[in-house]
């Protein structure tokens, strides 16, 4: 499989809108992560691409249709071998990682059926610059390089 | 009482989702009951313990009341409910809409 992962913000929107399309109910998720990130410098129109790649976007949501279409786009699935990065479900817990009161920064989309919640590129970051890995600092430098938070 | 990582919290918030839809239950039992499923006869096993956590309003109560609840906790009955293998989920899916239009029918 050639490597592509995700690195490039206009493949958050791409998959946003597939999938808005393929949802037979309306439906909602919250994008965490780099994805949420990704999202993020799309809507500006920026192109720049992640410095460290991620092989995977990170979706919380309650809806069934959705997590159906999760799991089909696990990792080794189709999806993944289609696209070069696979999803990665993850639980309620992890918005508890965020800043208090997040959901009052955040920005909602529809796509098609699709709602996507993606909080603040600052409280994106929260809890990676929290863990301080080298891949997570580089995101943050990323941001703020493309004046997705302060300097 | 030990907290759920991230992985299992997961396994247990969307397990249960995709336990309330007939269809995709379907898809769940498909992989769980497979041969090929190293923890089916674990499964089988505590079936029932399974399926009512799964179902429960709320899995913390559920597990504080269940019989023999000294042997478990939220996060050692969460590991008994079966990881999916991806091989076996997607051929469910094939499954599901057969037994879906068997029914119709």
């Amino acid at each position: 499989m050639p490597r592509r992962e995700l690195k490039h913000p206009a493949q958050v929107e791409q998959w946003l809108v597939s999938w808005g399309q393929k949802l037979t109910k309306p439906g909602a998720m919250v994008l965490i992560g780099s994805g949420g990130l990704l999202w993020h410098a799309a809507q500006k129109g920026i192109e720049t691409p992640l410095p460290e790649n991620s092989m995977d976007v990170d979706p919380v949501t309650h809806d069934e249709e959705i997590v159906e279409l999760c799991y089909e786009a696990h990792i080794g699935s189709p999806f993944e071998k289609e696209n070069g990065w696979h999803i990665n479900l993850m639980p309620d817990g992890a918005l508890r990682e965020l800043p208090p009161a997040w959901q009052e920064r955040s920005s909602k989309q529809a796509y098609g059926l699709l709602t996507v919640e993606v909080p603040a590129p600052e409280d994106l970051l929260a809890p990676k610059l929290k863990r301080g890995e080298p891949r997570d600092l580089a995101h943050g430098q990323w941001a703020r390089y493309n004046a997705l938070i302060k300097l | 009482m030990t907290p759920l990582n991230f992985e299992d919290e997961a396994r247990l918030q969307y397990s249960r989702i995709l336990w309330k839809n007939p269809r995709t239950r379907r898809r769940l039992l498909h992989v769980w009951e497979h041969p090929e499923h190293p923890h089916r006869e674990r499964f089988e096993e505590n079936r029932e313990l399974v399926v009512g956590f799964l179902e429960c309003d709320d899995p913390q109560v559920y597990v504080d009341s269940v019989a023999g609840s000294e042997k478990w906790s939220l996060r050692t009955l969460t590991r008994e409910i079966p990881c999916v293998i991806w091989s076996l989920w997607d051929e469910s899916a094939g499954v599901a809409e057969v037994e879906s239009s068997l029914k119709k029918s």
